[in-house]
């Protein structure tokens, strides 16, 4: 079996020893990597999760790249990390991207599983088969950005690639992420402050080993092609103008929330438009390891916060701007800034503080709540006030934001709650919720909450190949196929903006085959990526989740939209229960969510289907 | 006046080089007709953009938006504009890496 590594490392934090595990063929071949990998260990290993505190030594903390990391494959060296998440209490699960899969697996290893917790701060190096746990003492409390550099100075070379957390990481505030190389992140779920938790600072990897391929004639020759189209019109807006090209697009379509999600257009959308920041901001495009599409644009700010450096995509710019009604590209630049550095997800970050501007503005939010923030929407300074208080856990404001946005609003009452923007206790990305409702049905049934990358939902919406205002029970089979076909590009690990190169479910086959020689279907791949579904899903009903869990928040059935182009869009809640009886449908569940019996059978699921599986 | 506004996003602003413009129709004129004719004042298939070779749209044609709603791309012929329409030529959405 060429491709993987054939194996991993445990690290048991509390006892600080090293040992390894094996991938074997059938493991591979049932959950391919990523996604795979992480859900079938996470459920393994944590047999009980509804009885596990996401911050005790019992949470289990897994990365995993997957087969095509550190090979020529077009923008396949990605990792993921996947633990119980303490924002949302289930499936927790994030993935970034950049060199580090790239090191960690020409270090000679597909994943790392740490257990326990560290006495005292810890960083692990991994420089081939070298395997340390060193004292982060001299670096805890640093920001992402200088940790990195602080790691590879200690170490006393630059080729280490360094993924770390923060002080929010530290302070173990839910919306923590995990950054490698200054700008990607495994942003969303919390799993920062799982590290924190751990008292794991960083993972530094460094490989020098060539990660061998089956077939490298055939691959080098697929990758060509597939590279070439790289460059085509399928990838030609990433390359440009980067995903902010959405703001005009959504902004025309009436999907762009602003207001904390009170309305789907924005008044000053052209000014924090991507075509506006392309000539007035973007100072570099960066590409990952081994990507011929090259999307990441980095920022600089001018005037008041000259000199500040942060790479803005789409999500980011829409949450922390038109979301808090902020109009300003150095504004927003220096409050991404802001997350990076000191470790949340700018998803989470902007969702939670549009919550708290609505709440202030309604009056259930005082300056007594906000330590004398004036907390309104399009305040810059409050913005980047609030946000540093978050990371830091600083005053009421700061603790407060730092729960996230459903723990913040049931800890605030008053009716707050009807305004905070989420499912499961995961933030609503930036998709409105009522001029894009398959793309909501999406969001509200991914496993790990409201997400934008578990079906890509939102693109039958967007094209106009349903009627993106009103739902049906068809809805549910777009929303179910889209899943399946997304489990495998996330085990694979390979990036979703090439999804418009491959012609078909057989082509990723192939490149599956074409890198570890076993052999796999389109049908097959996935059957396998809905094997992986449904291990998660498992997972998440061990935790409590079911049909109760799988609708958006009330705004999307209660508030209309105002916006001349959607006016009076809203979710009919008998038409999102027929939309939601389809997806169940679809995929053999029961109508309160829980996967069949007969089903997990069908996949090969025996464990799951004595644990969680109902009879029809 | 039988004028409807045409508002370009992206790429379109770069091939327009503008943001908007208002054009004169004849009413009942059809989409397919006025995106050739644009194509045709500017010197390019505009068409091609949208629709690929088998008269299909591609996996990330760009879109078009009239009065808030997308567009069946395979249906432009049988799109009817009428004076004060509201037309944007946008790229398809962008999401998720």
């Amino acid at each position: 079996m060429k491709g993987y590594a054939g194996k991993y490392l445990i690290i048991d934090l509390t006892r600080g020893k090293t040992s390894m595990g094996r991938v074997d063929e059938s493991f591979a071949l049932n959950y391919i990597g990523g996604y795979g990998f992480g859900a079938r260990m996470l459920y393994d290993m944590m047999p009980k999760p509804a009885e596990v505190d996401p911050f005790s030594p019992e949470n289990v903390l897994i990365w995993w790249t997957g087969p095509l990391a550190g090979t020529i494959s077009s923008a396949g060296n990605k990792y993921a990390v996947f633990a119980k998440s303490p924002l949302t209490g289930i499936f927790g699960f994030g993935i970034s991207s950049g060199l580090f899969a790239s090191e960690f697996k020409s270090a000679g290893w597909d994943g790392v599983v740490f257990t326990g917790r560290s006495e005292k701060p810890v960083y692990l190096t991994i420089d081939d088969e070298n395997i340390e746990l060193r004292s982060a003492s001299s670096i805890w409390g640093r920001t992402t950005w200088e940790t990195e550099e602080m790691i590879k100075e200690e170490l006393g070379d630059e080729s280490f690639t360094v993924a770390s957390i923060g002080p929010a990481g530290e302070r173990m505030v839910r919306l923590a992420n995990i950054t490698n190389e200054r700008n990607r992140q495994v942003g969303r779920c919390g799993l920062g402050a799982v590290m924190g938790s751990k008292n794991l600072k960083a993972v530094a990897a460094r490989g020098t080993k060539d990660v061998e391929v089956f077939d490298i004639e055939g691959l080098v020759k697929f990758i060509a092609e597939l590279n070439e189209r790289c460059q085509g019109p399928a990838t030609e807006k990433y390359r440009v103008y980067g995903t902010p090209a959405n703001i005009l697009v959504h902004d025309k379509l009436g999907c762009l929330p602003s207001y904390n999600f009170q309305r789907g257009t924005f008044e000053y959308a052209e000014e924090v438009s991507g075509e506006m920041m392309l000539k007035t901001h973007v100072k570099k495009i960066v590409a990952c390891a081994g990507c011929p599409i090259a999307c990441d644009h980095v920022n600089q700010a001018r005037e008041a916060y000259a000199g500040t450096v942060s790479s803005v995509d789409y999500e980011s710019l829409e949450l922390l701007g038109p979301n808090c009604g902020i109009r300003s590209l150095d504004t927003i630049t220096k409050a991404v800034e802001i997350c990076d550095t000191l470790g949340v997800d700018t998803i989470s970050a902007g969702n939670v503080v549009g919550w708290a501007m609505e709440c202030f503005e309604r009056g259930i939010l005082t300056k007594d709540d906000t330590d004398g923030v004036e907390l309104r929407f399009g305040n810059d300074e409050a913005l980047l006030e609030a946000l540093r208080r978050m990371c830091l856990k600083e005053g009421r404001l700061g603790m407060l934001l730092s729960e996230g946005v459903r723990r913040a609003s049931q800890i605030v009452g008053k009716g707050s709650e009807r305004f905070a923007v989420h499912c499961k206790g995961l933030e609503w990305a930036a998709y409105e919720l009522r001029s894009l409702q398959t793309s909501t049905l999406g969001f509200a049934v991914s496993n790990r909450g409201a997400d934008y990358l578990r079906s890509g939902s939102y693109q039958v919406d967007v094209k106009g190949q349903v009627d993106r205002l009103r739902l049906d029970k068809s809805r549910g089979k777009i929303v179910y196929d889209g899943e399946n076909q997304y489990a495998v590009i996330d085990s694979l690990i390979i990036c979703k903006f090439t999804r418009g190169v491959f012609k078909s479910m057989g082509e990723l086959a192939k490149l599956y085959t074409l890198v570890t020689g076993l052999s796999m279907t389109g049908e097959q791949i996935l059957k396998a990526g809905e094997r992986i579904h449904n291990v998660a899903r498992c997972f998440n009903v061990k935790c409590g989740v079911t049909r109760k869990d799988d609708y958006p928040p009330p705004r999307a059935f209660e508030d209309p939209l105002p916006d001349d182009i959607v006016k009076g869009a809203v979710i009919r809640r008998e038409e999102y229960e027929e939309a939601l009886d389809g997806y169940y449908e679809c995929r053999g569940w029961s109508r309160n969510g829980v996967p069949l019996k007969r089903k997990l059978l069908e996949l090969g699921l025996s464990k799951e289907a004595e644990e969680v599986g109902v009879e029809a | 006046m039988n004028e409807v506004e045409l508002e370009l996003v992206g790429r379109f602003r770069e091939l327009f080089k503008r943001k908007s413009m208002r054009i004169s129709i004849e009413p009942g004129t059809s989409l397919l007709k006025i995106v050739t004719e644009l194509g045709r004042a500017i010197g390019v298939d505009l068409r091609s953009e949208f629709i690929g070779p088998d008269g299909k749209p591609m996996e990330e044609s760009s879109l078009i938006i009239v009065n808030g709603r997308v567009i069946d791309l395979t249906r432009m012929g049988e799109q009817f504009i009428k004076p004060g329409d509201r037309i944007v030529l946008a790229p398809s959405v962008a999401g998720g890496g």
